[in-house]
């Protein structure tokens, strides 16, 4: 079943029922408004604001805008990019605190703006937390990805500080195994390129959004470049396999992630979502189902703070 | 799905994947460069990424080289054992929960001690390794109850799926103690898996096992079993830039126990090892605790005619696998005969003046080794400013380029062989044409100083280098790389400078600069005599990277000179490059600097 694809504007009479948690992360990018500004505030009795705390000075706009939107509801979750331990920790108290006072049964999750580290971890923690709570994510779409630049100029992120595995999803290591790096490619060339120069691993497989199924309005001329250019990067790698993914479709990314983790059966196999968040949910739900996978992450070392997207017109909303 | 398949004879292929025979026939021999590494003794084996570490690593293990030496597994003098670090749990996010707790020395250790008995029995339950003898199998049956077992259970476990069948070879009991040790490994990770949402540790109630009391006990017994090298066993640590702080003083700690008469430790790593330090606190020095060899200083130092030997030799072997016969490197790689022409031309003017007494140095050849190439490239810097057209082709000037490190030639070559596959899908490629071999350098100059230090530059995360000291650095580089270029075209006696030393004391701002240049690649660092010292003394010398020659259009080859200079003309170039290099071009030279010739080759 696909997500259902609707005008941002629509989104009240689609939602019709009320929610008692909303979890959003505050973001530089203006899209992280886009969900919180469309729903009715009325139906949600507490919302969890997840907000980097490092990167501030960028946030803190959009930051206050969803305290405002939000008011007394609200609730400012302290991470740090750097430090997924304090992501988890404050993530964890504040989905306690909201089961003891009974503000969980029903979770309406904004998946847009968070890290996909961040938004992996909560998913880990909500499956841990709330294995019963009745969850609806919702993603809010970009009309463009790093505004205004020519085709061959844009960019989301520049350069990556540590690759590490993401809490919560360490897979199985085995030492006497090869790795099988399966990597998720979006815009973001040099973070994908930095984690293949990272990580060496003895095969490679490439994933991208199959033809048809952005949630981007414009880009796809970006996408073949970028494509191209993680391409020309892994060339150096005898054994480079690719494969599509519908990104506008977590429950297809899951399952194609499960064919691909079939074929590599017998070697250790990391996953590096770092397309749209719609994908790197479906990642995460493959990581549920096999449990020997391991999740990476690449920190980006700064962010394309005043051009990153544009908000778009529509979103997505899916069932967990 | 698409499968891509590569054909290229400069692919890049990890070390790991390569078999025997495939690594005997790549394998060129450099430890006549690096003989501490096939000695017994620990060492770290220091240099950045496809300096050829882990193929050093690959030659050393016991399968190449029954191979290489045709002999026996017990005939070897030293048993290598391959031990990879690259593993993501080792960077395991869970792991963070135990930092500055007591407990994450002693886990840590286990860890690392259960992932080097997998890589151990990973080796030797290998079937074709261990000779298939009735004898052997005894004894390793008696290894496995009377040393393995008591060893890690102090006592022997009454669990049947400990014991062994009757049928198992020696290869079945190595894979037997590999799977057990694979098993503690992960029972050690399951615990750390449980610490990822809890902010108080559990109880760890699984074994633990460490280098004194585990591994050096199991390693000295596996080398008095028959059939074994009498020599030391060799664990080859690659990549130990991946351990944690943690783990960088656990390992640490082992070097500091000087077991190396049974066990030595060989470890490589890139330049950013965590730490120096130990478990306790204390340091691990050069030479009591270890021997230490820099890679990149070997190579870029005396030995800079071995190194193009060593490339020779890779390049025609790489090209045989390929089908591609009795073709030299140099064949392979042509120069570009016009230029080439051209500078024998100038050479021969300068030899004709040497013959008359007009030469100024003490051999017939000097001044044309000197002063041949500069003066081609300054005259294509004349009136008709056509530096660019300077052709960098031609397998020594590549080279030169490659700076010391294998992969800085590899990649290029790779590069430049897919691009005349490309413009002659069909062909037999049997030279690269100097246009491409030209491009291709200059482009990988480029993005190496542009893209690779703007990726950096751009940096806005606490664990990365702040962004004014890269600025600092950039406008280093382009300063040095300036004043190198104005000197080149000078009429001074030495004019193919790359490096530099301090004719004063640097300031601590410009050793951090300097250091983060080295960290980066920029640099190397070497040394030589102190120029104000006469009852000798070194001091430190800054050798900047080949591979950024093209972008002054500066001579890569021959002999190069160093520049002593001051502090304070480093701290210009650091801030204010542009208005320094007016100045030189301007004034010319600074006067407080002065050029020493260092080597000729």
């Amino acid at each position: 079943m696909e997500p259902q694809k609707i005008n941002l504007l629509d989104i009240q009479g689609v939602l019709k029922e009320p929610y008692d948690l909303f979890i959003c992360s505050s973001s530089f990018e203006n899209r992280c408004l886009s969900i919180p500004n469309n729903i009715s505030t009325d139906k949600i009795r507490r919302a969890l604001i997840l907000s980097n705390m490092d990167l501030l000075e960028h946030i803190e706009t959009n930051k206050i805008k969803l305290e405002d939107r939000f008011r007394e509801k609200g609730r400012v979750v302290e991470a740090d990019t750097s430090n997924p331990l304090l992501a988890a920790d404050n993530l964890r108290i504040s989905l306690d605190q909201a089961i003891k006072d009974g503000v969980a049964d029903s979770i309406l999750l904004d998946v847009t703006s968070f890290t996909h580290e961040s938004l992996l971890i909560l998913l880990r923690l909500l499956e841990l937390c709330c294995p019963k709570s009745k969850i609806m994510g919702i993603y809010a779409n970009a009309s463009e990805y790093s505004v205004g630049d020519e085709v061959s100029y844009k960019w989301l992120s520049r350069g990556i500080g540590e690759v590490r595995s993401v809490l919560g999803f360490p897979g199985n290591i085995v030492p006497s195994q090869k790795t099988h790096l399966i990597l998720i490619v979006g815009y973001e060339h040099e973070r994908a390129a930095g984690i293949i120069e990272s990580i060496e691993p003895n095969s490679i497989a490439l994933g991208y959004g199959r033809f048809g199924s952005a949630t981007t309005e414009k880009d796809k001329d970006a996408n073949e470049h970028y494509m191209h250019l993680v391409e020309d990067m892994a060339t150096s790698f005898s054994d480079v396999n690719r494969f599509e993914i519908p990104c506008n479709d977590p429950y297809g990314t899951r399952d194609e992630l499960l064919n691909q983790i079939r074929i590599a059966m017998d070697m250790n196999i990391i996953i590096a979502p770092m397309n749209n968040k719609l994908s790197t949910i479906g990642a995460a739900w493959a990581a549920f189902k096999d449990e020997n996978v391991q999740m990476c992450y690449a920190q980006a070392l700064r962010y394309n703070y005043s051009n990153y997207s544009n908000p778009g017109l529509q979103c997505y909303i899916f069932d967990f | 799905m698409t499968k891509q398949t590569y054909n290229n004879p400069f692919q890049i292929t990890s070390p790991e994947d390569l078999t025997a025979e495939e690594t005997v026939s790549l394998f060129v021999d450099v430890f006549t460069d690096f003989r501490k590494i096939i000695d017994p003794g620990n060492v770290f084996l220091i240099g950045p990424r496809g300096a050829g570490k882990s193929m050093m690593f690959r030659y050393l293990q016991p399968d190449c080289q029954c191979l290489a030496r045709k002999c026996t597994l017990a005939e070897l003098p030293f048993l290598g054992v391959y031990v990879p670090l690259k593993n993501t749990n080792f960077a395991l996010s869970e792991l963070r929960r135990l930092e500055h707790r007591h407990a994450s020395d002693i886990l840590n250790e286990h860890i690392l001690v259960t992932h080097f008995c997998v890589k151990i029995f990973e080796t030797l339950s290998k079937p074709e390794l261990y000779p298939v003898d009735g004898r052997n199998i005894v004894v390793v049956r008696e290894f496995y109850n009377k040393t393995f077992l008591p060893t890690l259970f102090k006592t022997s476990p009454d669990d049947s799926n400990y014991q062994l069948e009757d049928t198992l070879s020696a290869a079945d009991i190595f894979a037997k103690m590999l799977h057990i040790s694979e098993k503690l490994y992960s029972q050690a990770f399951s615990y750390t898996k449980k610490l990822a949402f809890l902010q108080d540790l559990i109880p760890y109630e699984g074994p633990l096992c460490d280098y004194i009391d585990f591994l050096i006990p199991i390693l000295s017994a596996l080398s008095h079993l028959p059939g074994f090298p009498r020599g030391s066993i060799y664990l080859l640590i690659d990549d130990a830039h991946w351990l944690t702080e943690t783990q960088a003083r656990v390992l640490n700690s082992w070097v500091a126990t000087r077991t190396s008469r049974k066990v030595s430790l060989k470890i490589s790593t890139q330049y950013n090892y965590k730490t120096y330090y130990t478990s306790t606190g204390a340091t691990i020095d050069t030479p009591h605790d270890y021997s230490e060899i820099d890679i990149a200083t070997i190579y870029t130092g005396s030995n800079k005619s071995k190194y193009r030997e060593r490339i020779a030799d890779i390049v025609k072997k790489r090209l045989e696998m390929y089908g591609i016969e009795n073709i030299t490197a140099e064949q392979f790689f042509p120069e570009d005969t016009e230029q080439e022409n051209a500078i024998r031309e100038i050479d021969e003017e300068y030899k004709k003046k040497h013959d008359k007494g007009e030469g100024k140095g003490h051999y017939r050849g000097d001044d044309a080794l000197r002063y041949s190439r500069p003066d081609f490239i300054k005259s294509l810097a004349g009136p008709r400013k056509s530096s660019s057209k300077y052709s960098y082709a031609g397998f020594n000037q590549l080279v030169h380029l490659s700076s010391g490190i294998v992969r800085h030639f590899i990649h290029p070559a790779h590069l430049m062989y897919a691009e005349a596959k490309a413009q002659s899908p069909e062909a037999l490629i049997k030279f690269i044409p100097t246009s491409i071999q030209n491009a291709m350098v200059r482009e990988e100059a480029n993005s190496f100083l542009f893209s690779d230090l703007e990726k950096v530059e751009k940096a806005g995360h606490v664990d990365a280098p702040p962004k004014e000291d890269i600025k600092k650095l950039s406008n280093l580089i382009h300063g040095l790389g300036g004043l190198f270029r104005q000197i080149l075209l000078s009429e001074k006696s030495e004019r193919k400078v790359f490096s530099i030393a301090f004719s004063d004391t640097p300031s601590e701002n410009v050793e951090h600069i300097l250091d983060l240049g080295i960290q980066l690649g920029y640099f190397h660092r070497s040394t030589i005599g102190r120029k104000d010292s006469k009852s000798g003394g070194r001091t430190r010398l800054y050798v900047l990277n080949r591979r950024l020659a093209p972008i002054w259009t500066l001579d890569p080859t021959g002999f190069a000179a160093y520049l002593f200079l001051t502090n304070a003309l480093i701290e210009e170039a650091m801030e204010q490059p542009v208005s320094l290099l007016r100045r030189i071009v301007t004034k010319g030279i600074p006067e407080n600097t002065e050029i020493v010739q260092l080597e000729l080759f």
